[in-house]
């Protein structure tokens, strides 16, 4: 099909492939690379006062723990959603168009990959937490497993988006 | 032993010959992102076949000459 296009015209193709360049970095991954180190933080914040606690009784442990993934998963999405917003505002306010509208069957086939990623790291995670606890240990360690699945399920989650958005 | 084939696709030079389309462009037409045609322009990403013809609709051309099929290299 190149023997279509005279010599004349093959200057200006080749000048014509040059200005479909890839952005250095898609929207996409920026949010999912962003969103690792928020969750990271938040995690590492909200342990650390975790493991500073001291519990009169079990019911107090577990209670203390409950609050914790409450907290823990809320402040994720929460942070997502603030991350997202600020990129965003931040990329039209250069010219961009910020996040794209469509989700496409690219996107729709990414999301699919990575859920199943997520699922086989959390379900992992939570078969080693019960096995913990059958197992006869404390319930700090059983708890301590459990958040500790969730960070690692959540970094499989981010990473792998930002993984399939550059792979392309 | 089976023989081993990669498709190849002509959407670059099909764009340019179309009165030089972005590839945002021709993504607005069939209804996706200018990413997901910049991959499949660089074989990152084989289409559906509903976006294939969807894109050969846009050139006006058969799918086979927008999409080629070439036996792989060695």
């Amino acid at each position: 099909m190149e023997n279509m296009l005279d010599i004349k015209y093959k200057k200006a193709y080749i000048e014509y492939n040059k200005d479909d360049k890839e952005q250095r970095m898609t929207e996409r991954t920026k949010v999912a690379i962003g969103s690792s180190i928020t969750n990271v933080v938040w995690f590492a914040i909200l342990y650390f006062l975790q493991q500073n606690k001291a519990f009169a009784s079990a019911e107090d442990l577990t209670r203390s723990w409950g609050k914790f993934f409450l907290l823990l998963l809320g402040g994720m999405v929460v942070l997502n959603v603030l991350l997202t917003i600020a990129l965003t505002l931040r990329e039209k306010a250069k010219g961009g168009r910020g996040f794209d509208e469509v989700v496409d069957e690219r996107d729709q086939l990414f999301e699919k990959k990575v859920l199943k990623n997520f699922s086989i790291v959390f379900s992992l995670g939570f078969f080693l937490s019960m096995a913990m606890l059958a197992f006869g240990t404390s319930l700090s360690v059983f708890f301590s497993t459990l958040a500790f699945t969730v960070i690692v399920a959540s970094l499989t989650f981010w990473l792998s988006y930002a993984w399939f958005y550059e792979r392309g | 032993m089976a023989k081993k084939w990669e498709i190849h696709n002509e959407i670059r030079l099909l764009r340019f010959l179309s009165n030089e389309m972005t590839q945002q462009e021709l993504a607005d037409k069939v209804g996706v992102t200018r990413q997901t045609i910049l991959a499949i322009e660089n074989r990152k990403y084989a289409p559906s076949l509903e976006l294939a013809y969807a894109i050969a609709d846009v050139f006006e051309k058969p799918l086979e000459e927008v999409f080629i099929r070439k036996e792989a290299e060695k």
